[in-house]
């Protein structure tokens, strides 16, 4: 996910043309919408796409980032999501605003989210499909491997897209994510 | 068994009009790797077209295949293409010997057999770059040995 050089080859083997990227998943929801027929099933499905990265990406997150204390309560939550890992593994900064409910519930500003670039949504999707669900679930899938269980929804603004968290409750089950409990 | 159904239900071939919505729908369905391809053709096509726009007007069938293998390529794919050989009749083999789709298969003929799926994507891709430039084409590709990678590209005879 990370820009070209100027001769077009990519510096580093393990990342791929942003192109590329933003227009295979445009296929791919595209190609689900004609699977399934109905947006909010799509929406659905991109959240639990995500959230299965979500759990893996966890481990990677922590795996790289040793330094990174163990988040107390939502505001650490919001900051390490867009200073660290939001920056990390979608190539953007995000900022954070819309506190509300006590400090509970949050929204991640994405500036220039590289999923929507190319992207144009027609106008009988924009109530029912979240196009970038996808991000949204990846955040739950990753807190949820680290016990916070959140709520999480990507809305996508004229200018930016914003995620929606609401942190539900913290875990106490020690199993991990995605085992059947 | 959408086939059987249809060959159960059609005795006699006159009768195949009246069973046109089901035929219509056999054909439609189609299979993960065509839909795969599909896709890629569609990706493939805009890139293309993005791409090509800067470049200088390609005047013969080699220069959009080379355009494919070195800018389109190392754009896509990170790299340009290994070999390209052609027999001057339309086909055209390109290898590249570390294809960016494959790289995370270990290196081995273990996953060979398996492969076909992952490979569907990008050869629609290439299919839908061509398809911009106004050639079109069959593509498939054949692994040996991971990750390398060997695309045969059947270009059409121009009208």
């Amino acid at each position: 996910m990370s820009k070209t050089t100027k001769t077009g080859s990519l510096v580093d083997a393990k990342k791929m043309s942003a192109e590329l990227f933003t227009l295979t998943y445009g296929a791919f929801v595209t190609q689900m919408l004609k699977d399934y027929e109905d947006p909010q099933v799509v929406t659905a499905k991109l959240d639990k796409i995500g959230f299965d990265m979500g759990t893996v990406l966890a481990d990677d997150f922590l795996a790289k980032s040793a330094n990174v204390p163990r988040c107390q309560d939502c505001k650490q939550i919001a900051e390490v999501l867009s200073k660290l890992a939001i920056p990390n593994y979608l190539g953007v900064p995000a900022t954070v605003s819309n506190w509300s409910s006590g400090d509970r519930e949050f929204s991640l500003i994405i500036e220039s989210n590289p999923l929507t670039e190319l992207v144009e949504i027609p106008d009988h999707l924009k109530a029912t499909l979240n196009y970038s669900q996808v991000i949204a679930g990846a955040i739950r899938g990753a807190l949820e491997a680290l016990h916070f269980k959140v709520y999480a929804v990507a809305v996508e603004n004229a200018s930016n897209t914003e995620i929606r968290i609401k942190l539900d409750s913290i875990l106490k089950d020690s199993l991990p994510a995605g085992e059947d409990y | 068994n959408r086939w059987k159904e249809i060959a159960e239900s059609i005795v006699d071939s006159t009768e195949i009009d009246k069973y046109d919505q089901l035929v219509k729908q056999a054909f439609m369905h189609s299979n993960a790797e065509t839909q795969l391809e599909s896709m890629g053709y569609r990706v493939g096509f805009v890139l293309a077209e993005r791409l090509s726009k800067d470049a200088a007007k390609f005047n013969t069938e080699l220069e959009i295949v080379k355009f494919i293998c070195k800018e389109f390529w190392s754009n896509v794919f990170g790299k340009q293409v290994d070999n390209l050989r052609t027999n001057h009749a339309g086909v055209y083999v390109v290898q590249d010997n570390n294809f960016s789709m494959l790289r995370t298969f270990s290196d081995s003929t273990q996953f060979t057999k398996d492969i076909g799926i992952y490979l569907a994507f990008p050869s629609g891709v290439i299919r839908g770059a061509l398809a911009c430039l106004n050639v079109q084409a069959i593509v498939t590709a054949t692994v040996e040995s991971l990750p390398v990678v060997k695309y045969h590209l059947q270009l059409a005879k121009k009208a």
